[in-house]
């Protein structure tokens, strides 16, 4: 137990600046608390860090942009999901070998699988822009909060906006597709920009504005 | 004007001298107080009071003990030791006369 705690305190600590992070972990090592009690004094900290972090407007402002911008997204990806799933039922469900000879069938099928690639691309790279957005207009012990408060945004609103038709009929089934799908396309890609730009300001941060 | 706190904090930098840093100011206010603070409340704190350039701080030496991480070393500014002093005058000022004051000095109001 203690030693998982300790674990978790080092897991907590990353939260920290680097250097606060040693001597922190150093004075607790120093006056020998136990594994608990260095897990709350660590959260405490962090917990203090992030607080003072929202005191500036910055991140209220980056927080706005992600929710508004992680909303038109959901909402724009409801249409994929909707046409991915007929598609991938239409041809699952009903494929047949006679079909693979005959070339109008590849057509179409071309045809309707570029059309949702094309629009999961485009969310891709708007999830992957808005992740770069939001993470410059953020300082990085920021950023987890605005990206867990965004995430929760986003969960609702999937939500609210999956789409309804027979191949998608159980809840379950409809929330975990589009879970799935939403993802793939829009966190995954946001997550990737939001670290893109947070490694890029830790590099060059004294050169960005 | 300090608040309490940061008089505490000031107050055991300035008790421990050249060996003043996180764990050591902690333990030294826990002895005053009685109760040992968070890490939380310190390491803000000290960031208050260098941000208002009432004490100065750098990474210090690695030691074992600490699993070789090292300190944060504090050491108070001449506008620190003023303004420490400017507190304690209050408090005793302030405190002049109350009956915990005269309780405490064995002294019937």
């Amino acid at each position: 137990m203690s030693r998982f705690c300790w674990w978790l305190a080092d897991r907590v600590s990353l939260l920290l600046s680097t250097d606060e992070r040693d001597a922190v972990r150093g004075d607790l090592a120093e006056s020998g608390e136990g594994g608990s009690e260095a897990v709350v004094q660590v959260l405490g900290l962090a917990a203090r860090r992030q607080a003072a972090g929202w005191k500036n407007w910055r991140p209220w402002c980056a927080l706005l942009l992600a929710t508004g911008m992680g909303l038109k997204l959901v909402r724009q990806s409801a249409p994929l999901i909707h046409l991915s799933s007929i598609y991938a039922w239409m041809y699952l469900a009903n494929w047949r070998m006679a079909d693979v000879g005959n070339s109008g069938f590849w057509r179409l099928m071309l045809h309707e699988s570029g059309q949702i690639l094309l629009s999961g691309l485009v969310l891709m790279v708007s999830a992957l822009v808005a992740g770069i957005v939001i993470g410059m207009s953020v300082a990085r012990r920021n950023a987890l909060a605005t990206g867990a408060v965004a995430c929760v945004a986003l969960t609702v609103t999937n939500v609210a906006y999956v789409p309804q038709n027979p191949v998608l009929g159980p809840a379950f089934i409809r929330a975990l597709y589009a879970f799935l799908l939403l993802a793939a396309v829009v966190l995954l890609p946001a997550v990737c920009g939001l670290r893109f730009s947070t490694s890029l300001r830790s590099r060059f941060g004294h050169r960005l504005p | 004007m300090l608040g309490e706190f940061e008089y505490l904090l000031l107050s055991a930098a300035a008790k421990l001298g050249e060996n003043a840093y996180g764990a050591a100011i902690r333990a030294e206010t826990g002895k005053a107080t009685g109760k040992m603070c968070s890490i939380g409340a310190l390491y803000t704190t000290l960031d208050r009071l260098e941000a208002k350039g009432l004490i100065e701080t750098w990474m210090g030496a690695a030691t074992a003990q600490r699993g070789g991480r090292p300190k944060r070393m504090v050491r108070i500014t001449a506008e620190g030791r003023q303004a420490a002093a400017g507190f304690y005058g209050a408090v005793m000022r302030a405190s002049r006369g109350v009956s915990w004051e005269t309780d405490r000095a064995g002294v019937t109001p």
